[in-house]
C-alpha cells in the first residue's frame, strides 16, 4: 500500500507540473488578459491611463486621440492597487517604449488600502520574472509560500483562472492577436445603477474616515519613481464622483490636500475634477465613482481639453 | 485545528507514524497525548473545559456505579450541569450570532466560543454515558485515561460522530490498523477533502449571495440558494465525517457512519435515518425512546410525543433562536404528518409505478428539508421572512434568466462568474450521481487508487484554497 | 409455530396492517414494512396489551428480532 501511495504522489506531482506548463502557455496566449497581452504586443501609445476600474471604464483612448491627436492605451485593471499598477506598467514597458504621459488615478479610496487589491492571479503565468516574484512576495506572501509546489500558483486562485485558461485555449486555436477591447478601454457595460452608494451609506451611516495608508503611499511613491526613471511624465488625477457621496467621506478635504502635497513633493501634478456639473446628478453615473456612457463622453472631452491647456502651458 | 488545513496535513501523518512505530502497547497513550495536543492547539481554554467535564463525568460515573443512596440526585446533577452548560453556550453563541458567522466566507470565532470547541458533541456523549451507567446498562469505565481519550479522541472531537464509550474504548485496546482499514482510511480522507474543497467550498459563496447578502433576488435565485444550502451543508458535514471516519480507520478504529445518501430519502423519516445518523441515534436513545415508552399506552400519540420532544430539543442543541425553533417545529410537523398518514400514503404508492412514486417522494422530501433549512441558515427571523417574501415574487425578479437568476447566484454577469457557476453545477451534479459508486469503490478496493488520484487532481484544479473556511458543524 | 409466536404474529398483523405477515424468530425490522424506531413503541404497547404483561424500558430496547421479544414474553408469562 505504501508503494501505491508513493506512486500516486509522484504521479500527481508530475501531472501537476505538466499542467502548470500548460496553464502558463495558454494563459500567455489569452490576449484578453491585459497582463499577458501588454508584455508581448507592440502598442506604442503616446499616453497611458493607469489605475483601477474607474479609469478602466471611463478613459477612452479613441476619444482622447480624437481630441488631442495623441495615441493612448488604457492600462487600468479592475480593483488594482498601486503595486499592481506598477506591475502593469513594468509589463507594458517590456514590449513597448515608454509613453510620453502616464495618467494615474488617485483618490481617497486608492490611498486607503481597503478598496483595492493586488490581483495576484492575473500574473500567475508571468512569474518567470524575478522582479514580479518580488512584488508577489511583498503583496501576497501567503501565495508566495505556495509557489514552491507545482501548480499551486494556479490552484491557489483556481476560480479566477479557469475561464481565462479556456479563453486562452480558444485564442491559441484561433491564433488571435487582437484583444476584444483593443485599446484596453472597457466601456461602461450597460449597468443602470449598481447600488454601491446605498450599500456604502447603509454600512457607514455616519460616514467613514479614510486612511492615509503608509503601505499604499509607499507603493505610490515606488510607481512614481519608476515612471520618472523611465522618462515618463506622470500626472495624478481624480475623475468626477457623485456629490452625494462626499458627506460620507468624512476627511475628504484632508486626504485631498495630503495627496496634492505628496504629488508636489514628487514632481507630479494632481488634477482634481470634483466640481464638474456632471457630479451633481446620477444621470451621468452608474455608481459612486463610475460614469456611464453619457458621463464618460463628457469627462473624456473635459479631460482632453484640460490636458491640451496643460501641455500648452508646459510647452509654450 | 481544522481537518482541511496544512497543520492537520502535517499533524496526522506524524501522529500516525509515531503511533505505528511505537506499537499497539503504546497506542492508547500516544493517541491520548496527540488528542490533548490537538485540543490544546485549538485553544488551551478548550483543553481546560474538556479536562474538567471529562474528569467530572468519569468520576461521576464511578460514583454512580458504587453509590447506593442519592444516585438519582447525583445522576440528575451531573446531567443537568452539562446540559445547562450546553444551553449557556448556545445562548452565548446566539448573542454573538456565532453560528451564522460561520456561514460567511470571511468568518471568525470569538475566543469565548473557542473555549467550547467540541463541547456540544462531547457533552452529549457524556450524558449518554452517565445515563447508561445510572441505568446499569454498562459498567463504569475504570481508567481515567481511557475515558479522557474517549472524550478527546481527535478524529471525532470537534463535530462527532457521536460515539458510545464502551464500544469506542474497547477499540483503543486493539492493535494497529489492518491493511484494509489503512487503505479505506486513506481513500475516505481523500474523498472528504474533495467534498469539502471542491464541492462545499464552491457552493458556499453562491449560497452566501442569497442568504445575508443584502440583495433582493427573485424567487428562482432564492429557491436555488435555499436548495443549494442544503447540498452545501451535506457536502461540508459529510466531508468532515469522511475525514473523521477515515482518520479513525488509520488507527484501527471504526467510527459510526454519519450519512447514508440523504438525498435519496423517500420521506422525512427516511431522511433522518440518513442524515447526521449518530446525532439522531443519540436523540433516539436518550429522548425519543424514553418519551415514547412512557406514552406508549396512548398509541400513535407516543410517536408524536417522542418526535416533538426530540426535535424541540434538537433545535435547541443546534442553537437558540426563532429560526432554530421554526426549523425544529417544521420537522416535528413533517414527521407527525408522515406518522398519521403512513398507511394512506402506502396505499397511494401502490397506485403508481415505483419509479414515479420514488421520484415524487424523493423530490418532495428534498424540498421539505430545504424549506426547513431556509430557517436554519437565516441569521434571524427577519431574514427568513424576507426570503419567504422573495420566494413569492417572480422567478427572475423581472430581470430575465441571466441578470435575474444566473448572475445573482454567480455574483455577477461576467463570463468568468457564469463559467465558474456552470463548473460548480456540473461538479455537484456529477458527484451526486456518482457518489454511491465512489463510496462502493472505497469499500471494495477495486479501482480505488485511480479514483483517489482523480479526486486529488480535481482538488488541485477546482478546489478552493484561497480563503479561510471551516466546517459548518464546528459551531456545535 | 409456538403459541406465543402465533399470538405475536396476530399483534404484528394488526399493528402493521398486513394480514399476510408470517413471522419467524429470526424476523427483524428490515423484513417487516412499517416496523421502525418510530413505530417500535406502538408495537410494544400492543404486545403488552395482548399478552397482559409489562415490559421494562431496557427490555423494549433489547428487541432486535422477533425471537428477542418471544423470549421476554415467555419470561413474563412464566411469572
Amino acid at each position: 500500500m505504501y508503494k501505491k501511495i508513493i506512486l500516486v504522489l509522484i504521479g500527481l506531482v508530475l501531472l501537476l507540473a505538466g499542467l502548470e506548463k500548460c496553464y502558463d502557455y495558454f494563459l500567455k496566449k489569452n490576449v484578453n488578459l491585459k497582463s499577458s497581452y501588454v508584455a508581448t504586443h507592440r502598442i506604442g501609445a503616446d499616453v497611458v491611463f493607469l489605475g483601477p476600474c474607474e479609469p478602466l471604464w471611463m478613459m477612452d483612448p479613441s476619444r482622447f486621440q480624437k481630441y488631442t491627436g495623441l495615441t493612448a492605451y488604457n492600462l487600468a485593471t479592475v480593483h488594482a492597487s498601486f503595486a499592481e499598477n506598477e506591475v502593469m506598467l513594468r509589463l507594458y514597458l517590456e514590449g513597448n517604449p515608454p509613453p510620453k504621459y502616464l495618467f494615474l488615478y488617485v483618490t481617497t479610496e486608492s490611498v486607503d488600502g481597503s478598496f483595492n487589491v493586488f490581483n495576484t492571479y492575473a500574473f500567475a503565468q508571468l512569474l518567470d520574472r524575478p522582479w514580479l516574484r518580488e512584488f508577489v512576495q511583498r503583496e501576497d506572501p501567503t501565495y508566495s509560500r505556495w509557489l514552491r509546489l507545482p501548480f499551486m500558483r494556479y490552484a491557489y486562485y483556481g476560480n479566477y483562472v479557469h475561464f481565462n485558461l479556456v479563453q486562452g485555449i480558444k485564442h491559441r486555436w484561433e491564433n488571435r492577436a487582437v484583444p476584444y477591447f483593443k485599446d484596453g478601454y472597457v466601456p461602461p457595460h450597460g449597468i443602470i445603477w449598481d447600488g454601491r452608494l446605498e450599500l456604502f451609506e447603509k454600512t457607514f451611516p455616519n460616514g467613514r474616515v479614510f486612511l492615509w495608508n503608509p503601505k499604499e503611499i509607499s507603493a505610490l511613491k515606488s510607481l512614481i519613481d519608476y515612471a520618472k526613471g523611465q522618462g515618463i511624465r506622470i500626472i495624478l488625477y481624480e475623475s468626477p464622483m457623485l456629490n452625494e457621496i462626499k458627506p460620507f467621506v468624512l476627511n475628504r478635504e484632508e486626504i485631498k490636500q495630503k495627496i496634492t502635497k505628496f504629488a508636489g513633493e514628487n514632481g507630479a501634478p494632481y488634477w482634481v475634477f470634483d466640481t464638474l456639473a456632471i457630479s451633481s446628478s446620477r444621470a451621468c453615473f452608474f455608481s459612486i465613482l463610475n460614469t456611464n456612457e453619457r458621463g464618460s463622453d463628457s469627462f473624456n472631452h473635459t479631460f482632453a481639453n484640460f490636458f491640451l491647456d496643460f501641455r500648452k502651458r508646459e510647452q509654450p | 485545528m481544522q481537518f482541511v488545513s496544512l497543520s492537520f496535513l502535517v499533524f496526522l501523518p506524524v501522529v500516525w507514524l509515531v503511533v505505528r512505530l511505537a506499537g499497539p502497547a503504546h497506542k492508547r497513550a500516544l493517541l491520548l497525548l496527540s488528542s490533548l495536543l490537538f485540543v490544546g492547539w485549538i485553544s488551551l481554554g478548550a483543553l481546560a473545559v474538556l479536562l474538567f467535564f471529562s474528569l467530572l463525568t468519569f468520576y461521576g460515573g464511578l460514583a454512580l456505579s458504587s453509590a447506593s443512596s442519592f444516585r438519582k440526585q447525583l445522576f440528575i446533577g451531573l446531567v443537568l450541569l452539562q446540559a445547562a452548560s450546553l444551553l449557556l453556550l448556545k445562548y452565548v453563541e446566539s448573542g454573538n450570532a456565532g453560528l451564522h458567522l460561520l456561514f460567511h466566507e470571511a468568518g471568525y470565532r470569538a475566543d469565548l466560543i473557542l473555549f467550547a470547541a467540541g463541547f456540544s458533541f462531547y457533552a452529549l456523549q457524556h450524558i449518554a454515558y452517565l445515563s447508561a451507567v445510572y441505568h446499569r446498562r454498562t459498567v463504569a469505565e475504570q481508567s481515567p485515561f481511557n475515558f479522557l481519550l474517549f472524550s478527546a479522541f481527535f478524529p471525532k472531537f470537534q463535530s462527532g460522530p457521536l460515539e458510545e464509550a464502551p464500544q469506542l474504548i474497547a477499540q483503543f485496546q486493539t492493535g494497529n490498523a489492518r491493511p484494509d482499514q489503512l487503505q479505506a482510511g486513506v481513500h475516505r480522507i481523500i474523498l472528504g477533502i474533495f467534498k469539502k474543497m471542491v464541492l462545499a467550498d464552491r457552493l458556499a459563496p453562491i449560497v452566501g449571495r442569497v442568504f445575508s447578502s443584502g440583495q433582493v433576488s427573485g424567487s428562482g435565485a432564492t429557491a436555488a440558494g435555499v436548495c443549494l444550502f442544503t447540498v452545501q451543508l451535506y457536502f461540508d458535514f459529510s466531508a468532515y465525517s469522511d475525514i473523521a471516519i477515515g482518520t479513525g480507520k488509520l488507527f484501527g478504529i471504526e467510527l459510526t457512519e454519519n450519512f447514508n445518501f440523504p438525498f435519496r430519502a423517500t420521506s422525512v423519516s427516511d431522511f433522518w435515518r440518513r442524515w447526521h445518523i449518530s446525532l439522531i441515534n443519540w436523540f433516539g436513545k436518550q429522548v425519543f425512546n424514553p418519551v415514547a415508552y412512557r406514552l406508549r399506552r396512548f398509541g400513535v400519540m407516543a410517536i408524536l410525543g417522542g418526535v416533538w420532544a426530540t426535535f424541540l430539543l434538537s433545535g435547541l442543541w443546534h442553537g437558540i433562536g426563532m429560526t432554530f425553533l421554526i426549523w425544529s417545529l417544521l420537522h416535528a410537523l413533517y414527521l407527525s404528518f408522515e406518522t398519521l398518514t403512513k398507511y394512506k400514503r402506502l396505499g397511494w404508492s401502490q397506485r403508481f409505478p415505483v419509479w414515479l412514486y420514488t421520484f415524487w417522494s424523493t423530490t418532495i422530501t428534498f424540498l421539505l428539508v430545504c424549506f426547513s433549512n431556509l430557517f436554519f441558515r437565516s441569521a434571524d427571523l427577519s431574514e427568513a421572512l424576507q426570503l419567504l417574501r422573495q420566494l413569492m415574487t417572480t422567478p427572475f425578479g423581472g430581470k430575465g434568466l441571466i441578470a435575474g437568476f444566473l448572475s445573482v447566484l454567480a455574483g455577477g454577469g461576467y463570463q468568468e462568474a457564469l463559467f465558474n457557476l456552470g463548473v460548480t453545477g456540473i461538479l455537484v451534479l456529477l458527484f451526486l450521481i456518482l457518489e454511491k459508486s465512489l463510496l462502493q469503490r472505497i469499500l471494495s478496493g477495486k479501482g480505488v487508487w485511480l479514483q483517489s488520484f482523480a479526486l486529488l487532481l480535481l482538488v488541485f484544479v477546482f478546489g478552493i484554497f484561497a480563503h479561510s473556511d471551516y466546517f459548518i458543524y464546528l459551531q456545535f | 409455530m409456538s403459541h406465543t409466536l402465533e399470538e405475536l404474529n396476530k399483534v404484528f398483523c394488526t399493528v402493521f396492517m398486513k394480514q399476510d405477515l408470517v413471522l419467524t424468530p429470526a424476523t427483524d425490522a428490515s423484513q417487516v414494512e412499517g416496523w421502525d424506531s418510530l413505530t417500535h413503541m406502538v408495537l410494544i404497547s400492543e404486545t403488552e396489551k395482548h399478552f397482559g404483561i409489562h415490559f421494562t424500558f431496557d427490555e423494549t430496547m433489547s428487541f432486535h428480532q422477533v425471537g428477542d421479544i418471544l423470549k421476554v414474553i415467555d419470561k413474563h408469562l412464566r411469572g
